[in-house]
C-alpha cells in the first residue's frame, strides 16, 4: 500500500476482503466520521481551539462549532496557552493511515450513461475526486459535473428525512405501509403500479426490473430524461432499423462535421470525446495530422470555439444544411463511382426535400470537398437537439464515406421495453396509475410544460418519490424518502457505449437514505434487499466470473472490455425515406419576425439536478461568462433589430405560454435564434439554487422540446443584474491570446520565440537554487474553455463561493479563471479561450511591494503567499498585472453568504458538513487576507516527501517527470496544462517550452512568468477560408 | 507674577520624563521576554487522565517509540496510540490498577481517552515526522529526554524561530537515521556532533528548507 | 519688485497699516491673541464643535464596522484593491504640507510675513496627518496583525520587507508627524508661557504651566530656544519634500499603467503644497473674521498666498500635460491606452473636475481683483480641495479599473461606509481645529512681535525696519 499517492498516480485500493463483509464494515467509517476519531481529525487539522474542549462528552456539533470559532480566532495566539484534547482512536481502524489520503474508485451515475472517477478520502471522509485513469471514458480526466459531486455529498440541504405527506415520518412507518400496500399490489399482480426513474443505466436495476416483470407482470416502468437521447436512438433506428448506440472515435477523424452537436461540451461522454479530439490538436508530435473541425450550431458552445469553421444557423435551419449537404455529397459520389453504389438507391424524396436556404458560399461545396477527400477518416455527427431524421442523414452520409467502423463505431445494447414519461402521464390522466413509484427523477419540475404533470400527479391515489433533495416532485408526492448519494451506496453503471463500471460507498449514508435498489428490491420483494449483495449478482449475471475478478473490477473501478458488441448494419434506406415521406416537408424559415428559440443543456447545471451545488452556480458560463444566472441569448442583430441590451428582461410568448428572461447578447449566436439554458428557476432546490435564474420548461413542450419557430418577445421594461465576470470581450488589439493558422506555424521561424522584456529589474531576483524548478504550460489549442480546472482547483484548495452579490461586484475567488476573448468581426467572432492562474513570475511586482513579506519567492520558483503572515494590504493585488490575487472581503467561508454585511451580528461558523469536504493539507483561509494559485504546493511538498521517503538513507532522491500534478492539469480533459520540473531538460513541461509556439503573457513587463502559453493554431480549409475573405470584403 | 509651581519642579518634570522613558523601555523588554514560546511552552506538562510514565515505558522497559506512535515513519502526524493498543499490554499486566480504569472505561465505552496536547507547532505550520524521522533527526532532538520523563512536558520552544535554527545548521541535530528512535544516542566517542552532522549532510544531500513553501499552505 | 526699500511706498499707506506696523504695539498684540483663548466661549463654538464631533464619531462607527466585519464593506474589489481609503490617505498627507513649508521653509528663507499664519499652518498640519494617518491603519485587512509592520525581534524569525514602498510610507508619514509635532511645540512654548502668565483660575495656571516647561524668558531660554528652533526647521525642511515624494512612490514604483511614472514625486510635493496652501486659505479667512484679526493675518497675507497657490497650480498643470506626452511619446500600448482612458474613458468626469478646478478656475488669481477679493480666494480654495481629491481619485481608481488584461477590468463604485468614513475624517479635522483655536494661540505671538517695528523706525519715514526689508528680499526669493 503506497502511502504517497502523488508521488506515484494515486494508487486504488481494493477493499480488504473484511470491507465486503458490506454493511459493518461502512458503519466503522461511519463511526469514523461521526465519533471521536473524527475529533481526532478535526483537532489535529485545526489545532487553534479554546480550552472548552476539556469538557470532555463533546458532541459532534459543539465540536465543529467550536472548529469554526477557532478559525476565527486564527492568527490571535493568546499569550498564555490553552490545554488542547488529543482524541485518539479507540480501536485501530484498517487501511486508514491519519494523516495520508486513500483513493477509491467509484463511477457516477450519468443519464443513459456514467462517469467513472477515483475519490480522495482523508480518514473516511471524501475529499476530492479526479477521473478514473484506467477508464477509457475519463483516462484520470474529468469534467465540471465530476469534480463538483463531492459537494452534494455534503450538501446540509439534502433531504434528511422520511416525508409524509409534508410530514416528518419515519422509514419505520414507511416499510409498514409498503408491506401492506405492496401484498395489495401483489394481489393485483401489480394492476396500476408505475415506476417512473431516471435513465439509470444499471445492470443491477435492469435485474431488479426483470425481477419485477416476473412477479408483478402488470406493473409498467417508464424512464424520463428532460434531456435524453431519443433524437440519437430514433435517427439510428431511422438509419438501421434498430436502435444502434453510436460511439464516435475522433481520434481516427481528419475531418469532423458537426451538426449542432457539443460534442465538447454537453453531450455524453465529452470528457472522452474531447481527450480524442485533442490528441489530434497537438500539431507538434507528427504522428498524426491536425485534424480539422466544421461546427454548423445556432448558440455558441465550447465546440463551436473549437472550430476551424463555424456557420451560424437557426437550430431548425440545421436540417437544411444537412440535406443540402446530402444532396452535393450523394451527387459526388455518385458520379464518382457511377451507379450500383448504394447512394443510386437514394429515394428522390431526399433530393427533392427542404427548402434552399441560402448558405455561405463554399459551405456545402468545400465542406463536401474535404470530406470526400477524407473518405474513411472523415466523421459527421449531429446533436441530441437535432430531429432524428439529421441523425439518420449523418449515419447515411458515414456510411457513404465508408467511416463505419472506423470513426463510428455501432453498438448494440440490451432492449427493454421502457414506456416513456408521455405515456405516462396519459395512463394518469386516464386514471389508470393506482401507485405511482419515482425514482430520483424530478418530473414536476423538468417534464414538458404540456404533460401538466404536476396536475395530473395529483391524481394518482398513492405516490412515493426517492430523492436527493425535497424537489418540486416530492412537494405533490404522498411519500417522500431520501435517497443515498452514490457515494454512500452501492451500485453499478454503464458508460453509454457499455463500458461496466462499479458504485461503491465511500462512507455510509450522512442522512440513512437509501438507494434505489434497495427501494425496488424491498419493494418488489426481491431475495435480498441488500444492495451489496443484488450488485454481486448483476455482476456474476452480467459477466460470468467470480469473486477474485469482483474484487478487482472494485479495485480497478471498471470491467475492461466489457463495452456492448459493435454491430456493422448498412443504411435501411427504405425505412428512411418512410420516415422521410412523413416527416416534416418544409421547415419554417427563421426571420425578423419569425423568432427562433432553442432549448440547450446548462453548461453547469445541466437539467437542473445540479441547481443546488455552490460551486456549479458560480462557475462563470465558459461562453457568456454568466455566473449565478441563465439567461435568453441572442445574437448582437437581434439585439439591435428588437431594441435589446443585456440584463432587459424580456417576455417570451411560445404558444400561449410566457416566460419572464433577462436577455444576454452574445457574439456568434444565430440571427433571429434565441437559446435558453435549460436547469435554472428551480422552487424546491435547496438554499443555494432556489429562484436562482428562469425556468425554461414552461416553455417547452413535447412539440417543441428542442427548438421551436414563432416565439414572440417582448420588452417588459423592468432589467435584471447579471452577474457577469468578463464584461470585456475585446482584447483591445493587445497580444494577450496568439493564434495563427496550421500553414503560418509550419512556416514560423524557429527563431521567433516568446517576447521577452529587455528592462532589468530593479532588485536582484530571488535565487532560484532549488533541486526542482517549478513551471507549467497551457496549451491554448487544447483549451475548449470548459472549466473543469476552475472546479477542481476549488474542492483542491478549499476555495469559498461568494454568492452573486460579491460576484456582482467583482469579488469571486476562483484561483484559475478562464478568460474568453472575441476575435474578428463582431457578429461572427472567433472565441479564444485563455485559462489564467497566478504566473508564478521569477520577478514578481506582488512580492516587491508586499511591506510584511507575505508574498515570497521559494528557490524552486515558486510565488508564495503566506497567509498567516499578510495582513491584506491589497497592495500585492493592485501591483499584480495578471490580476490573479483575490482577497477574502469578508469571512467567506464562516459567514452565509446572505449575511456577510451583518458582520458581528451574523451567525458564526461553517456547516459541519461542508467541513467534511475540506482538504486537511490546505489552509482554510480568513478574511482579510489575500490568496491565490500555489501550483498545487500541498502536492508538491506530499510528492517531495513521498521521494525523499523513498529514498531514505540515500542521497539523490527524484521526483520522475508527471507524477506531480496540480488539480487544474489532472482535470483537463483536453491535457492543456502541462505541469512540471524545467530543471529536468527531458520533462513534459521543459520540452514544451521550446516550443516556437510558447509565450509568455505580458512578458514584455519582464515579470518572466513560470507559466507561459501555446499560441492557438487553426486548421482552416484554404479553399473555404478563401470564399469567406472574399465574403468579408463584399460585405 | 504669582509663583504656581516650587523651584523642584523643572527637575520633577525631568525625572519624571525619565521615568516614563524607562518605564517603556522595560514593557517592552518583558514583551519580548515573556510573550514568546520559549517562555509560554516550554515546561507546560498538563496533568494526563492516566499518569503515564514514559519513564517506565521506554526508560525501564526499553520499548520503542514506534510501539505506540505506530505512524510516526510512515505519516505527518505521529499518531497518538489507541486504546487498543494500551489494553494489549494491560488486559493482563495490572489489569486492575485504578489508575488505568480511564483506558479501560474507554475500551467498553468506545470513548476516547482524554489526553491532553503537549507538543505543538504554531498555527498554520505543516509539520511532517516521517520526514525528519527518516532524515536523522531524533525524537529527542524536539522532544527531549522523554525516556526520563515521569511526566512528559514541553522541552523545547517549537517556535519558528527555533524550527529555523535547525534548518540553518542541520549539523548540530543531526544524527544516522536509523538511531532517530534511539532516545539516549551519543555520538561516537570519537567524534563532535557537528563532525557526525556535517558528514550527514554531505551524503545525504541534506538541505532543509527555510523557505515559507515547507511548512506554511 | 526689485527695489524693496521702496516698494513699501508704492502700496502706500493703506498697506503700512494693514500690515503690523505703526498703531500696533506688544500689549495690545497679546492682549488680542491671548484674549481669543481667555475671553469666555463665543456662542457659535460650542455649536460648531459638538457638529463636528458628532460627524467625527460616525468615522469612529464606519471604522468599527469595517474592522469587525471586513474590508468587504468599502466599495473596492478585483481590480479595484485601493479607492477612497488611500485616495484620502493621500489628500491629507498632501494638505500636511502647508505647515511645515510655511513655517520651516519660510522660516529659513526669512519671510518674517510668516510669522501671524505659521502657528495656524502647522496646527492644520498635525491635524491633517493625524487624519490621513486614519486610513492606512484601518484600510488593511487584519488590523490586529498591522505590528508585523515594525521592524521588531519575534519568535518567527521575520522583518519586514524593506524594499516595499508602504512600508517607507509608514517611516516617512510617522517621522514627518514628530517632527512637525516637535516644532509645532517648541514654537509654542514662549506663548504658552505668557497665557500662563495671563492665567487668573488655578487649574488654566497648572495647565499651561506644565505645557510651558517652566519657560522664564531668560536670555538663556531665548538662546536655546532660537537654536532647538533653527534645528528642528533644518529638520523639519527635507522632510516637507521627502513624505509625499516616498506617498508616490506607492505608485511610481508599481507596474500599474498610470501609476508607473518617473514624474510622480515632484507632481506630487508640488500637488501637495497646492493643497496645503489652499486648506491654510479654506481655514484662514473665516478664522481671521470670527476672530477679528485682519490686521495680523493681512489681505497682504492672502495675496501672497493666493500666488503661491497661482505658482503651484501651473506646477500641477504641467505635470498633467507632461503626463500626457510623455503617454503619447512613449509609444506603449498600455500606457497610451491609460491616459486615453483618463481622458474619455469611465472616469472622465473626476479627470474633467480636477483639470477645471486644479489649472483652469486657479488662472483666475492672476488678477489682482480677484486676489485682493477674500471670497473669490474662499471659493477658488476650496474647489482647489474638490480638485486635488479627484487627482488622487483618478490616478489611483482610474488606473486600477483597466490596467492589462480586459478581462479582468472592473468598475468601483463607493458604499454608504467609504462615504461615512471620509465624511467623518473630516469632522475629525474640524474638531481638532476647533479644540486648537480655542485653547491655545493660534498666531505665534513672539515671532510676531519679533517683527514689530521699534518706533525710531519710524521717525525717519522712508526707512523701514529690517524686518520688512529682509521680508521684501525674501518675497524676492519666493516670488522669482
Amino acid at each position: 500500500m503506497n502511502h504517497c499517492p502523488s508521488h506515484e498516480p494515486p494508487k486504488v485500493l481494493a477493499l480488504p476482503t473484511a470491507i465486503l463483509a458490506g454493511k459493518e464494515y461502512w458503519r466503522s467509517l461511519d463511526e469514523l466520521s461521526d465519533k471521536p476519531e473524527f475529533r481526532e481529525w478535526l483537532e489535529r487539522e485545526f489545532p487553534n481551539q479554546a480550552s472548552e474542549w476539556l469538557g470532555g462528552k463533546v458532541s459532534r456539533r459543539h465540536a465543529l462549532q467550536l472548529m469554526a470559532a477557532s478559525l476565527g480566532l486564527a492568527g490571535l495566539v493568546g499569550c498564555r496557552r490553552p490545554d488542547y484534547p488529543i482524541l485518539p482512536y479507540t480501536k485501530t481502524p484498517e487501511s486508514v493511515l491519519p494523516g495520508l489520503p486513500t483513493s477509491y474508485a467509484t463511477t457516477i451515475p450519468r443519464p443513459g450513461s456514467a462517469f467513472p472517477v477515483l475519490v480522495e478520502t482523508q480518514e473516511g471522509r471524501p475529499t476530492k475526486i479526479e477521473g478514473n485513469p484506467l477508464h477509457p471514458w475519463s483516462q484520470g480526466a474529468t469534467d465540471l459535473q465530476a469534480q463538483a459531486a463531492v459537494l452534494d455529498l455534503y450538501d446540509p440541504d439534502r433531504s434528511r428525512e422520511v416525508m409524509r405527506t409534508g410530514q416528518p415520518s419515519t422509514w419505520q412507518a414507511f416499510d409498514a405501509f409498503a408491506e401492506t400496500h405492496m401484498s395489495g399490489l401483489f394481489a393485483r399482480r401489480g394492476q396500476g403500479l408505475h415506476f417512473l426513474s431516471e435513465d439509470v443505466s444499471s445492470p443491477a436495476l435492469r435485474l431488479l426490473r426483470q425481477h419485477v416483470r416476473q412477479v408483478l407482470p402488470e406493473a409498467v416502468w417508464h424512464v424520463h430524461e428532460a434531456i435524453g437521447s431519443e433524437n440519437v436512438e430514433h435517427g439510428a433506428a431511422l438509419a438501421f432499423g434498430k436502435p444502434l448506440t453510436p460511439t464516435y472515435r475522433f481520434q481516427n477523424a481528419d475531418v469532423i462535421v458537426s451538426l449542432g452537436s457539443d460534442f465538447l461540451g454537453v453531450e455524453d461522454g465529452a470528457v472522452a470525446s474531447t481527450r480524442a479530439f485533442a490528441a489530434r490538436r497537438k500539431v507538434e508530435d507528427s504522428l498524426a495530422p491536425m485534424n480539422r473541425l466544421y461546427v454548423v450550431e445556432n448558440h455558441p458552445t465550447t465546440t463551436g470555439g473549437m472550430a476551424d469553421h463555424r456557420l451560424r444557423l437557426p437550430a431548425s435551419q440545421v436540417q437544411e444544411y444537412m440535406l443540402a449537404l446530402t444532396r452535393e455529397l450523394l451527387s459526388r459520389t455518385r458520379e464518382d463511382q457511377g451507379s450500383g453504389n448504394p447512394s443510386s438507391q437514394l429515394p428522390n424524396n431526399i433530393a427533392a426535400l427542404g427548402t434552399p436556404v441560402v448558405f455561405p458560399p463554399g459551405w456545402v461545396r468545400e465542406v463536401a470537398t474535404d470530406l470526400i477527400a477524407t473518405r474513411g477518416r472523415s466523421l459527421i455527427l449531429a446533436g441530441r437537439q437535432q430531429p432524428p431524421l439529421v441523425h439518420a442523414l449523418a449515419h447515411l452520409l458515414n456510411a457513404e464515406l465508408g467511416n463505419l467502423g472506423n470513426t463510428v463505431l455501432l453498438r448494440e445494447r440490451p432492449e427493454e421495453r421502457i414506456k416513456s414519461l408521455g405515456e405516462l402521464t396519459e395512463s394518469m390522466r386516464r386514471g389508470e396509475v393506482g401507485t405511482l413509484v419515482v425514482l430520483g427523477s424530478n418530473p414536476v419540475y423538468d417534464a414538458p410544460s404540456d404533460l401538466e404533470f404536476g396536475v395530473v400527479l395529483e391524481r394518482v391515489p398513492h405516490t412515493i418519490q426517492l430523492g436527493l433533495y425535497a424537489d418540486e416532485t416530492s412537494a405533490v408526492c404522498a411519500w417522500h424518502l431520501p435517497m443515498a448519494h452514490f457515494f454512500e451506496c452501492w451500485g453499478d453503471a454503464e458508460t453509454a457505449d457499455g463500458t461496466y463500471s462499479p458504485v461503491q460507498p465511500l462512507i455510509a449514508p450522512l442522512f440513512g437514505g437509501r438507494s434505489a435498489l434497495e427501494i425496488v428490491a424491498r419493494l418488489c420483494r426481491y431475495e435480498t434487499t441488500e444492495p451489496y449483495e443484488i450488485v454481486q449478482r448483476s455482476f456474476r449475471r452480467r459477466t460470468a466470473l467470480g469473486m477474485e475478478a469482483f474484487r478487482q473490477f472494485l479495485h480497478d473501478g471498471v470491467l475492461h472490455d466489457s463495452a456492448w458488441p459493435i454491430v456493422n448494419a448498412a443504411p435501411d434506406w427504405a425505412a428512411l425515406s418512410r420516415a422521410v415521406e412523413e416527416g416534416e416537408k418544409r421547415t419554417a424559415d427563421v426571420g425578423p419576425n419569425n423568432l427562433e428559440l432553442s432549448f440547450h443543456a446548462d453548461r453547469r447545471l445541466f437539467d437542473g439536478r445540479f441547481a443546488n451545488n455552490g460551486w456549479l452556480q458560480e462557475t462563470p458560463d465558459p461562453l457568456t461568462k454568466l455566473t449565478w444566472d441563465n439567461a435568453a441569448i441572442l445574437s448582437p442583430a437581434t439585439a439591435r433589430f428588437s431594441g435589446v441590451t443585456t440584463g432587459d428582461v424580456l417576455e417570451l410568448n411560445l404558444d400561449g405560454r410566457s416566460l419572464q428572461a433577462p436577455a444576454c447578447v452574445l457574439p456568434g449566436q444565430a440571427d433571429y435564434s434565441i437559446s435558453l439554458p435549460l436547469g435554472f428557476g428551480r422552487t424546491h432546490a435547496g438554499r443555494v439554487g432556489k429562484g436562482v435564474g428562469c425556468n425554461p420548461y414552461r416553455l417547452r413542450t413535447t412539440a417543441l422540446l428542442n427548438m421551436g419557430v414563432g416565439v414572440q418577445l417582448r420588452k417588459t421594461g423592468r432589467t435584471h443584474r447579471l452577474a457577469c465576470t468578463q464584461d470585456h470581450g475585446s482584447m483591445q488589439g493587445r497580444d494577450l491570446v496568439r493564434s495563427l493558422t496550421l500553414q503560418e506555424y509550419r512556416d514560423l521561424p524557429a527563431a521567433q520565440a516568446s517576447a521577452d522584456s529587455h528592462s532589468l529589474p530593479l532588485y536582484t531576483p530571488a535565487a532560484l537554487d532549488g533541486q526542482h524548478q517549478w513551471g507549467m504550460v497551457i496549451d491554448l489549442n487544447q483549451c475548449t474553455g470548459c472549466s473543469a480546472c476552475v472546479v477542481a482547483c476549488q474542492s483542491e484548495n478549499n476555495i469559498p463561493i461568494v454568492g452573486k452579490d460579491e460576484v456582482l461586484r467583482g469579488r469571486e475567488m476562483h484561483w484559475i479563471r478562464v478568460d474568453r476573448y472575441f476575435t474578428g468581426s463582431a457578429d461572427d467572432p472567433g472565441v479564444a479561450h485563455q485559462p489564467v492562474a497566478c504566473v508564478h513570475c521569477e520577478n514578481a511586482p506582488c512580492e516587491t511591494v508586499c511591506p510584511v513579506n507575505a508574498a515570497v519567492h521559494s528557490p524552486e520558483g515558486l510565488n508564495l503567499q503566506v497567509y498567516n503572515r499578510c495582513i491584506g494590504t491589497r497592495y500585492c493585488a493592485n501591483n499584480c498585472p495578471y490580476k490573479v490575487r483575490h482577497f477574502n472581503w469578508f469571512d467567506y467561508n464562516q459567514r452565509p453568504l446572505d449575511q456577510l454585511l451583518a458582520g458581528p451580528l451574523a451567525e458564526k461558523g461553517m456547516p459541519e458538513l461542508l467541513q467534511m469536504q475540506k482538504n486537511p493539507d490546505v489552509t482554510v483561509r480568513m478574511r482579510g487576507v489575500m490568496e491565490k494559485c500555489t501550483y498545487c504546493v500541498q502536492r508538491i511538498e506530499r510528492g517531495k516527501t513521498g521521494a525523499r521517503l523513498e529514498a531514505a538513507g540515500s542521497a539523490a532522491y527524484n521526483i520522475p517527470d508527471g507524477t506531480i500534478v496540480p488539480a487544474c492539469a489532472q482535470a483537463c480533459p483536453a491535457q492543456a496544462i502541462i505541469f512540471g520540473d524545467l530543471s529536468d531538460p527531458n520533462s513534459r513541461v521543459a520540452q514544451a517550452k521550446h516550443r516556437t509556439r510558447n509565450y509568455d503573457l505580458l512578458g514584455e513587463l519582464g515579470t518572466r512568468p513560470r507559466t507561459s502559453y501555446q499560441g492557438r493554431v487553426r486548421n482552416p480549409n484554404p479553399r473555404l477560408a478563401a470564399t469567406e475573405v472574399a465574403e468579408e470584403a463584399d460585405g | 507674577m504669582p509663583i504656581i509651581f516650587s523651584k523642584g519642579a523643572d527637575v520633577l518634570l525631568r525625572r519624571v520624563v525619565a521615568v516614563v522613558i524607562l518605564a517603556v523601555a522595560l514593557g517592552t523588554a518583558v514583551v519580548w521576554y515573556y510573550f514568546t514560546p520559549k517562555y509560554t511552552r516550554v515546561g507546560y506538562a498538563p496533568e494526563q487522565p492516566v499518569p503515564f510514565s514514559h519513564e517506565q515505558h521506554v526508560g525501564k522497559l526499553g520499548m520503542s517509540c514506534l510501539y505506540c506512535h505506530t505512524n510516526v515513519e510512515r505519516s505527518p502526524h505521529a499518531n497518538v496510540p489507541s486504546t487498543q493498543t494500551c489494553m494489549s499490554c494491560h488486559t493482563q499486566i495490572k489489569a486492575n490498577s485504578p489508575l488505568l480504569s480511564p483506558v479501560r472505561e474507554s475500551w467498553s465505552s468506545g470513548e476516547p481517552v482524554d489526553w491532553k496536547r503537549i507538543h505543538k507547532v504554531p498555527d498554520y505550520a505543516y509539520f511532517n515526522h516521517a520526514l525528519h524521522i527518516n532524515r536523522g533527526v531524533g525524537c529527542a532532538s524536539c522532544h527531549g529526554q522523554v525516556n526520563e520523563m515521569k511526566v512528559v512536558y514541553h522541552a523545547e520552544p517549537l517556535s519558528m524561530a527555533w524550527c529555523l535554527d535547525c534548518h540553518r545548521k542541520p549539523e548540530a541535530h543531526l544524527r544516522p537515521a536509523e538511531e532517530a528512535l534511539n532516545m539516549s544516542w551519543k555520538p561516537p566517542a570519537d567524534k563532535t556532533q557537528s563532525e557526525v552532522g556535517r558528514q550527514l549532510v554531505e551524503q545525504l544531500h541534506i538541505n532543509p528548507g527555510q523557505n515559507c513553501q515547507g511548512c506554511h499552505r | 519688485m526689485n527695489q524693496p526699500i521702496v516698494e513699501p511706498l508704492l502700496d502706500g499707506q493703506q498697506d503700512r497699516h494693514s500690515r503690523v506696523l505703526e498703531d500696533q504695539n506688544y500689549h495690545r498684540l497679546t492682549e488680542q491673541i491671548c484674549g481669543i483663548v481667555e475671553r469666555p466661549i463665543p456662542r457659535w463654538w460650542p455649536a460648531a464643535f459638538l457638529t463636528s464631533l458628532a460627524i467625527a464619531s460616525s468615522a469612529l462607527f464606519a471604522a468599527a464596522y469595517l474592522i469587525s466585519t471586513g474590508v468587504g464593506v468599502w466599495g473596492e474589489n478585483q481590480p479595484v484593491g485601493w479607492a477612497f481609503d488611500i485616495t484620502n490617505f493621500v489628500f491629507w498627507v498632501g494638505i500636511g504640507h502647508a505647515g511645515t513649508l510655511i513655517s520651516a521653509i519660510l522660516f529659513l528663507l526669512r519671510q518674517k510675513w510668516r510669522t501671524s499664519i505659521n502657528r495656524f499652518a502647522e496646527a492644520m498640519t498635525l491635524f491633517a496627518v493625524a487624519c490621513a494617518g486614519v486610513y492606512p491603519l484601518i484600510h488593511v485587512g487584519r488590523v490586529w496583525m498591522a505590528w508585523f509592520l515594525a521592524p521588531v525581534p519575534n519568535a518567527n524569525a521575520i522583518w519586514p520587507n524593506f524594499r516595499s514602498p508602504l512600508l517607507w510610507d509608514v517611516f516617512a508619514v510617522s517621522t514627518y508627524a514628530t517632527v512637525s509635532l516637535l516644532f509645532w511645540y517648541v514654537g509654542m512654548i514662549p506663548d504658552l508661557a505668557s497665557l500662563r502668565d495671563r492665567a487668573v483660575t488655578r487649574p488654566r495656571q497648572v495647565i499651561y504651566g506644565i505645557l510651558a516647561l517652566g519657560w522664564r524668558g531668560s536670555g538663556r531660554h531665548w538662546h536655546h530656544y532660537e537654536i532647538a528652533y533653527l534645528l528642528l526647521a533644518g529638520l523639519a525642511t527635507p522632510l516637507v519634500v521627502s513624505v509625499h515624494t516616498i506617498v508616490s512612490f506607492d505608485f511610481a514604483t508599481s507596474v500599474i499603467p498610470g501609476w508607473h511614472t518617473t514624474i510622480f514625486p515632484p507632481y506630487f510635493v508640488a500637488g501637495a503644497i497646492f493643497s496645503g496652501f489652499a486648506m491654510v486659505l479654506t481655514l484662514m479667512i473665516p478664522a481671521r473674521e470670527l476672530f477679528g484679526l485682519k490686521d495680523l493675518v493681512t489681505d497682504r497675507h492672502l495675496d501672497k498666498m493666493a500666488k503661491v497657490l497661482l505658482a503651484t497650480s501651473l506646477m500641477v498643470g504641467y505635470a498633467y500635460g507632461v503626463e500626457l506626452f510623455t503617454a503619447w511619446y512613449s509609444v506603449n500600448l498600455y500606457e497610451r491606452f491609460a491616459f486615453q482612458n483618463r481622458l474619455f474613458g469611465p472616469l472622465a468626469w473626476g479627470y474633467a473636475i480636477m483639470v477645471l478646478c486644479n489649472v483652469a478656475f486657479p488662472q483666475l488669481l492672476w488678477l489682482q481683483r480677484v486676489r485682493g477679493s477674500v471670497w473669490a480666494l474662499f471659493v477658488i480654495s476650496i474647489l482647489v480641495n474638490v480638485g486635488m481629491w479627484f487627482e488622487r481619485f483618478v490616478i489611483i481608481v482610474g488606473s486600477l479599473e483597466r490596467d492589462y488584461l480586459p478581462s479582468s477590468w472592473g468598475r468601483f463604485i463607493p458604499t454608504w461606509v467609504d462615504l461615512l468614513q471620509m465624511v467623518g475624517v473630516f469632522g475629525l479635522f474640524f474638531t481638532l481645529m476647533l479644540l486648537f483655536l480655542r485653547f491655545l494661540p493660534m498666531v505665534a505671538l513672539s515671532e510676531v512681535k519679533a517683527i514689530l517695528p521699534r518706533q525710531s523706525h519710524f521717525q525717519v519715514g522712508h526707512v523701514v525696519n529690517e524686518g520688512e526689508q529682509v521680508a521684501s528680499r525674501g518675497m524676492e526669493v519666493l516670488e522669482s
